[in-house]
C-alpha cells in the first residue's frame, strides 16, 4: 500500500493530509471492488469436459437445507396430525403408526429442537456474513422484486414480451425465503409458549397460550401449503433445479433462470482480466494473500 | 329302610333333573316343573291339604313364622321368616313366581334329611291342624349367613343370565373372586324377597350404593347432581349407575374408565335438548375436545391398549362426586380456586396460568377478540395467499405450455447486458 504520491508526510499537528486520506479511501474501495469481483468470479468453475458450472449454494447452506427438509417435513406431519387428530383416520395413524400421541409429541419436540438450533445457526451466519464479512445482501427484498413479480405476471398473461431478468435470487425464491424466515420465527415463538406454559405465564398473560395455539396451528397449514405449491413448483416442477443438492447450476440453467447473476459473474471476470492486463500487480498481489487463485485459472 | 333309600334315590334323580333342565334354559316356570315332579315322585312327602291352593302355601306353612330360625354351622342363628306380604308386593311375587323358582335346591320336606323336625312342634296331635306359631329351629348346612346368601344368590342366574354375566366382569365380583365375601352380590343391592324396581324413585339407586359407599354418597349428595336428585327428584341428573354402569360397575381406577369418562360426561353435556332445559352450554364438550387435554385423552381413548392418559379429564378439574356449579365458591373451578386446581398437575402454575383456559367457550369476537381475530385472519389469509400462489403458478404453466421454449431462451440470450456493472 505504498503510494507514489508525495503527500505522505504528516502535518505538524500530527494529522494526515486530506489528500492522503482520500487516496486511502479510494484504495480501500478498489480493494473491496477487487475482492467482490474475485468472490463473484470464484463461483464459476470449469469442469474437465470444458463446460461451465456456477456455484449457487455453499456446502454449509446445502447441509442446512437438507436438515431443514427433514425437520420441516417431520414437524409438518407430526403437527398436522395433531391438528386433525379428531378425524377417525388420523386417530388410527397416530395410535397405530406413531404409537400414541405422547410419542408423536416427543418426536415433534425433538425435531422442533433441531429446527430451533438451525434457526439460531442461520441467524448467526447471516449476522456474520452481512455485518462482519460484508458479503452481498442479495437476499434482501427490493423494489425491483415487486416490479419483477408484476412483470412476470404480465409476461405470462402475454401483456408484454419482456420477461423479467432475475438476479442471484429471483423474486420467487426471495418470497419463499422470507416466508420461511417469518413463519419460522412465528412457529418457534408460539411453539415454545405452548411447550412451557407455566414458565411462559410468568412473563406473559395466560391468554397467550390459546392464541399461540391458534397461530401455530394455522401457520402450519399455511407453511405446508406454501411449500407444496410455491416452493415445489418453482424448484422441482418448473425447472428440476438440483442446485440445492449439488451446489451448482449449469451455464444454461443459470442463464435462463438468473440471467443477471450470470452476467454479473461474467462482468467480474472481465474486470479481473482488465486489471491483470493493465498490470496493476501491486493490488493484485495484495489480495492474492487471501488465496483467490481460481480467478486466474478460470479467467 | 328300603323306603328311605328309594326316597334318597328319587331326590337325587330329581335334583339332577332340575339342574339339567335349568341348564337347558327351561327357566321361568321351574316351580311348576318342580311341583309336578314332586307330585309324581315325592307324593309321600307332600302335605295333602296344600294341593290345589296357592303354590307357596307349603313353604309359608313354616316360613311365615316370625320366630322360625335356622342354626348355622358357626352356631349363629339366622331368621328363616319370609314376610309374605312383602313378597307378594315384589316383582317376583306379582309375576306369580313360586319360592322354589329361586330356592332351586329345595326339593323335599324337610329340606335335608338331618333337619328332623318333630311333627308335634306344629301339630297338636297326629292329623291335627297346625298350632299357632311356635319357636322353630332347624340345623342348616351353611357355614355362616354370608355363605347362605352367596349360595342362594346363584339362583338369580337362572333367569337373569345376561345381567349375571355382565356383573361377572364388574369390580364388585372381582373383589368377591379375590376372596372378599363381603363384596356385593345381586341380593345385596336388589334385596331378596321384597325385590321391586330399583329405580323407583330414582334416588333409591344412589341410596342403595350409599349402603356401602357412604362417604362417596355424602359428597355426591352435596353436589349439583346429587342435590337435584335428592331434593327435586330430577329425572335428568346422573345417579351412581349412569356414570359407573349398572351391573358392569367398573373400578374408577380402571384406565378405560378414566379415558371413557369424558364420553360419560359428554353424553349429557353435549345433548342440546337436555342442556337447554338448564341453560348449560353444550360447547363444553366440543371446546374440551378441541383443547390440548381433550385431544390427548380422546386419542388415548381410541387406543386399544387401555393406557390411562395423565392429561386432565372432566373430573380432574370439576371434582368427582362433589361436582358443583362453576359459580359456586366451593367449586374447584370457581375462578378463585382455579389456580389451586391447575396446580394439581402444573405444580408451578402462577395466578396468570388459569387465564390460558377460556372457560369452555368457543372463541367469540366479544369475549376473546384476539383469538377470534387470529382465526379470522388466517381464514382469510390462507385462501388469499395460497390462491395467489396457484394463480401465479397457473399462469406460468400456461405460458410455458403455449410458448416455444427456445424462443424464450433466445430472447434472453439476446438481451443487452454487456454494460452491466457487476457490483
Amino acid at each position: 500500500m505504498i503510494s507514489p504520491n508525495r503527500n505522505t508526510t504528516t502535518r505538524k499537528d500530527g494529522h494526515e493530509d486530506e489528500a492522503v486520506i482520500i487516496e486511502r479511501i479510494k484504495q480501500k474501495a478498489r480493494e473491496r471492488r477487487l475482492r467482490a469481483a474475485q468472490a463473484l468470479a470464484s463461483r464459476m468453475q470449469r469442469l474437465p469436459d470444458g463446460s461451465l458450472v456456477f456455484l449457487r449454494f455453499s456446502r454449509g447452506q446445502r447441509i442446512q437445507h437438507q436438515i431443514l427438509i427433514v425437520s420441516f417435513t417431520t414437524l409438518a406431519i407430526t403437527g398436522l396430525l395433531q391438528r386433525y387428530s379428531q378425524l377417525y383416520l388420523v386417530g388410527l395413524i397416530i395410535n397405530g403408526v406413531f404409537g400414541g400421541i405422547e410419542t408423536l409429541r416427543t418426536i415433534h419436540h425433538l425435531f422442533a429442537l433441531v429446527f430451533i438450533l438451525e434457526a439460531v445457526y442461520h441467524t448467526w451466519e447471516i449476522i456474520m456474513s452481512w455485518l462482519v464479512k460484508r458479503d452481498s445482501m442479495a437476499m434482501l427484498p427490493t423494489i425491483q422484486d415487486l416490479d419483477d413479480l408484476v412483470q412476470m405476471i404480465k409476461f405470462n398473461l402475454n401483456k408484454t414480451d419482456r420477461r423479467p431478468l432475475f438476479d442471484r435470487f429471483s423474486v420467487e425464491g426471495k418470497m419463499e425465503y422470507w416466508a420461511l424466515l417469518w413463519g419460522g420465527v412465528v412457529m418457534i415463538i408460539t411453539g415454545i409458549i405452548q411447550w412451557f406454559p407455566t414458565l411462559i405465564t410468568k412473563i406473559l398473560p395466560g391468554y397467550a397460550i390459546p392464541v399461540s395455539r391458534a397461530i401455530h396451528s394455522w401457520e402450519a397449514v399455511l407453511a405446508t401449503l406454501a411449500i407444496l405449491t410455491w416452493h415445489l413448483y418453482h424448484t422441482v416442477i418448473k425447472e428440476r433445479n438440483q442446485s440445492i443438492f449439488t451446489g451448482y447450476m449449469t451455464e444454461k440453467e443459470l442463464q435462463e433462470s438468473h440471467p443477471l447473476e450470470y452476467r454479473r459473474i461474467q462482468g467480474a471476470h472481465a474486470y479481473l482480466q482488465k486489471i491483470a492486463e493493465e498490470g496493476r500487480e501491486e493490488v493484485f498481489e495484495h489480495i492474492q494473500g487471501d488465496g483467490q487463485h481460481e480467478v486466474a485459472q478460470v479467467g | 329302610m328300603a323306603y328311605q333309600f328309594l326316597n334318597h334315590f328319587l331326590v337325587a334323580a330329581f335334583l339332577f333333573g332340575i339342574s339339567w333342565s335349568s341348564e337347558e334354559g327351561n327357566k321361568p316356570r321351574a316351580g311348576y316343573q318342580l311341583d309336578t315332579a314332586r307330585n309324581i315322585l315325592l307324593i309321600g312327602t307332600k302335605p295333602v291339604y296344600a294341593q290345589g291352593t296357592e303354590p307357596n302355601r307349603d313353604c309359608l306353612m313354616c316360613h311365615s313364622n316370625p320366630d322360625f330360625k335356622g342354626s348355622l354351622q358357626n352356631g349363629n342363628l339366622v331368621s328363616l321368616y319370609v314376610p309374605n306380604g312383602e313378597y307378594q308386593q315384589s316383582v317376583h311375587g306379582q309375576a306369580g313366581l313360586e319360592c322354589v323358582a329361586c330356592h332351586i335346591s329345595i326339593s323335599s320336606y324337610p329340606h335335608h334329611q338331618h333337619q328332623q323336625i318333630n311333627c308335634l312342634e306344629c301339630h297338636d296331635q297326629h292329623g291335627g291342624t297346625p298350632n299357632s306359631f311356635t319357636t322353630l329351629r332347624v340345623q342348616l348346612l351353611y357355614a355362616d349367613q354370608r355363605a347362605m346368601t352367596l349360595a342362594i344368590n346363584e339362583a338369580c342366574r337362572t333367569c337373569h343370565s345376561k345381567e349375571f354375566e355382565i356383573a361377572g366382569d364388574s369390580a364388585h365380583v372381582k373383589v368377591l373372586n379375590s376372596g372378599n365375601t363381603s363384596a356385593p352380590v345381586c341380593v345385596d343391592c336388589h334385596g331378596s324377597h321384597g325385590i321391586t324396581h330399583p329405580d323407583q324413585p330414582r334416588s333409591r339407586i344412589s341410596n342403595t350404593c350409599a349402603q356401602c359407599h357412604q362417604s362417596v354418597y355424602s359428597s355426591y349428595e352435596a353436589s349439583v347432581h346429587g342435590a337435584a336428585l335428592e331434593s327435586e327428584s330430577n329425572p335428568d341428573v346422573p345417579t351412581c349407575v349412569n356414570c359407573h354402569g349398572v351391573h358392569s360397575v367398573r373400578g374408577p381406577r380402571d384406565p378405560f374408565f378414566r379415558n371413557d369418562s369424558i364420553a360419560i360426561c359428554g353424553s349429557c353435556h353435549s345433548d342440546k335438548a337436555l342442556m337447554s332445559k338448564y341453560g348449560i352450554s353444550t360447547a363444553v364438550f366440543v371446546s374440551y375436545l378441541n383443547d390440548f387435554h381433550g385431544r390427548t385423552v380422546d386419542l388415548f381413548r381410541r387406543q386399544e391398549a387401555g393406557i390411562a392418559s395423565n392429561k386432565a379429564v372432566c373430573f380432574d378439574c370439576h371434582g368427582i362426586h362433589n361436582i358443583r356449579k362453576p359459580d359456586d365458591p366451593l367449586s374447584s373451578v370457581y375462578p378463585d380456586n382455579l389456580r389451586h386446581t391447575c396446580q394439581q398437575c402444573h405444580k408451578d402454575a402462577n395466578i396468570r396460568f388459569p387465564q390460558a383456559w377460556l372457560s369452555h367457550y368457543l372463541p367469540t369476537w366479544r369475549d376473546t377478540p384476539v383469538l377470534y381475530g387470529v382465526n379470522l385472519f388466517y381464514r382469510v389469509l390462507i385462501p388469499l395467499i395460497v390462491g395467489g400462489f396457484i394463480f401465479y403458478i397457473g399462469l406460468d404453466v400456461r405460458k410455458r405450455w403455449s410458448d416455444n421454449r427456445r424462443v424464450v431462451l433466445q430472447a434472453l440470450a439476446e438481451e443487452k447486458l454487456d454494460e452491466y456493472d457487476f457490483t
